[in-house]
């Protein structure tokens, strides 16, 4: 008898445990779960271009990768697709990693040294990392270059992808297909739960809403104050020839950094363009001759106003707005092509 | 001067295959050197530089009268109201190292409507680890001229094979420094029919550079020495051909302005058939435009 009630209270004490823990466990959403799908689930609008995660396919992934990195894939049947543009890849302007380190701000000035230290390019497009987190696209003034056309692509990721496929790459347009493929690869870098530098009492609470269905509200508002759902886009004119200050209190280290993660993408001589650049001392006492003039061979005009592309030879430079490059870091290249001419 | 014309294929197939049947040097994990030249061409001649995969260079020349002589002067406004040669053509990168072209000359010397059409292949590109750059060219011409009823003249075509020539060259090159290039340009002409007292054959050892002033804007100059101590009367007349001018790059296209005693611009007018004599003013005002467009 004495030995069944052990047994009985045995039983009971687990049971009553495993309760507890069950009642009392921490929730927690994990480092690689994708914020879109968090964020839908927690009851957030679905944007029109969202699919979970787990029902992306891999293969889509693969061409969606290949038409951004490469600028063509294979089709259904495994043959090569038309180059989407002859004249850029979507990665000329664009990154496809993360390349800020606090995704609440787009700041050039750390984002220099983060792209430095992880080895990707410094831009003058933002990056295509998260882009399915933005909640608009072709902000601020991209009316101003763009007109009308951005109106349709400022609430919809297709057709902003549209708009940078022909205009801003100067290519054709993506098939259906395509699109799907490429949004899937988008889709596949989104934001993950450990780009968002949660502290460990908000994972909790966004595992919690999860689970319970309440404080959703709550949640969704951690999650969107950890990043910017839109990129800024301010454009600036260049500095007046007499507010130069020709690299004078300019930092070389970082202009060398901006000449070489930014400048050289495309000027290389391998690059989209046929205006080359390099390290050599013409290249340097070329940018120092032109940098105070209004021509566009001048750093300081060339950045702010870019050129247009032309019938026969479509690349353009785009223009560097004040979130991807700021007044004080083309006093820093100046100061590195100062530099390079007294070397 | 006739010749057989089946011979005369068979020679030039067999110098073409030879010249594209080299083994591509490619040295492996080196550091390549660009822009030896500015342009597919240095004056009237090549340069080592091809055009990268899938462009398109429209090129357009054009070649004045003389400065000084007795064709020259105020009265032509040193040159300005004649026209030597004017040149239209399309160039075409198959490859980063294989360029096609096709391009057609007003013509001068005894060939005018001259067509041209040519293949050019970089053997080798400089590097770190290769001295040099090494580039062929294979050029056939046809003339679209009336044939004369003169025999001792050099149109007297009484079949086709007789408009035909060719021209051969290679072309070594190497970019000494950011500023300075340098090439030597051995080159075979052969014509297939000639004026009475003149060479089928020619064979020129040419030259050529480019000092780069600024980043935009650099000399160019080239000079051919043209064998030609064989007794015919036709070559006692002919001078080698020499060209100095300025070039302007700006990004889109390269601007290039000459001066040379050559009449034409192809190397069947050039080596062939240059008469001037820069001494006796005998030198003309040239340009070039050269527009890349990227297919």
């Amino acid at each position: 008898m004495k030995k069944s009630a052990l047994v009985f209270s045995l039983i009971i004490s687990t049971v009553i445990l495993l309760s507890s823990y069950s009642l009392f466990k921490k929730e927690q959403v994990k480092d690689s779960d994708k914020v879109l799908d968090i964020l839908v689930e927690l009851g957030y609008k679905k944007p029109l271009h969202y699919k979970p995660y787990s029902s992306l396919d891999k293969d889509k992934i693969q061409k969606g990768k290949e038409l951004v990195t490469i600028g063509y894939t294979t089709d259904q049947n495994g043959n090569k697709t038309k180059i989407q543009s002859k004249h850029f890849l979507c990665t000329d302007c664009h990154n496809v990693k993360q390349e800020d380190p606090d995704l609440r701000y787009s700041n050039p000035d750390t984002r220099l040294h983060y792209v430095a230290k992880h080895d990707i390019k410094f831009l003058p497009a933002t990056t295509l990392y998260g882009i399915v987190n933005r909640e608009t696209w072709y902000n601020d003034d991209y009316q101003k270059k763009y007109g009308s056309l951005v109106t349709p692509a400022k609430d919809t990721l297709i057709n902003a992808i549209h708009l940078c496929a022909v205009q801003c790459s100067q290519g054709r347009e993506l098939e259906k297909w395509e699109m799907d493929a490429v949004v899937e690869y988008f889709l596949s870098i989104g934001f993950n739960v450990s780009d968002l530098n949660l502290t460990e009492q908000e994972k909790e609470k966004i595992g919690n809403a999860l689970k319970s269905n309440s404080k959703q509200t709550e949640a969704i508002d951690i999650i969107k104050s950890k990043y910017i759902d839109y990129s800024p886009a301010t454009f600036l004119d260049p500095i007046p020839k007499d507010k130069r200050e020709l690299g004078k209190n300019g930092n070389a280290d970082n202009g060398k950094l901006i000449f070489e993660l930014s400048c050289l993408t495309c000027h290389n001589e391998e690059g989209v363009t046929n205006y080359k650049l390099n390290k050599s001392t013409l290249t340097f006492q070329h940018l120092k001759f032109w940098a105070n003039t209004n021509k566009h061979y001048s750093i300081y005009e060339i950045t702010r106003k870019g050129t247009y592309a032309m019938i026969g030879y479509n690349a353009f430079m785009p223009n560097y707005t004040l979130e991807r490059l700021r007044h004080q870091q083309l006093e820093d290249l100046m100061a590195y092509i100062n530099l390079k001419n007294e070397n | 001067m006739k010749t057989n014309t089946l011979m005369i294929y068979k020679k030039h197939i067999l110098v073409i295959s030879f010249l594209f049947g080299f083994i591509a040097l490619k040295s492996q994990d080196a550091e390549p050197v660009y822009h030896t030249f500015n342009s597919t061409r240095v004056i009237n001649a090549h340069s080592t530089e091809t055009l990268w995969k899938k462009e398109l260079d429209f090129r357009v020349g054009h070649r004045f009268g003389d400065i000084a002589g007795a064709a020259g002067g105020v009265q032509s406004a040193f040159g300005l109201d004649n026209s030597s040669d004017i040149s239209i053509g399309f160039e075409y990168g198959l490859t980063n190292d294989l360029d096609i072209g096709l391009t057609r000359y007003k013509g001068a010397g005894p060939y005018t409507q001259l067509f041209e059409g040519y293949a050019k292949y970089k053997f080798i590109r400089q590097t770190s680890k290769t001295p040099v750059s090494l580039v062929g060219i294979a050029k056939v011409y046809t003339t679209g001229m009336n044939a004369s009823t003169d025999s001792t003249s050099a149109n007297y075509f009484t079949e086709y094979a007789h408009r035909m020539s060719y021209a051969y060259q290679l072309i070594l090159a190497r970019k000494f420094s950011e500023r300075f290039s340098f090439q030597i340009m051995p080159t075979y002409v052969h014509r297939n029919f000639v004026a009475f007292d003149d060479a089928n054959d020619r064979i020129a050892m040419g030259a050529g550079f480019r000092f780069q002033v600024t980043k935009l804007i650099g000399v160019i100059g080239e000079y051919h020495y043209v064998l030609k101590d064989d007794g015919l009367a036709m070559s006692e007349q002919l001078k080698d051909p020499i060209g100095l001018g300025i070039e302007f790059n700006t990004g889109g296209h390269v601007f290039q302005v000459n001066f040379t005693n050559s009449r034409g611009f192809s190397e069947v007018q050039y080596i062939s058939a240059t008469t001037s004599d820069i001494t006796d003013g005998e030198y003309r005002l040239g340009f070039t435009i050269s527009r890349i467009f990227k297919l």
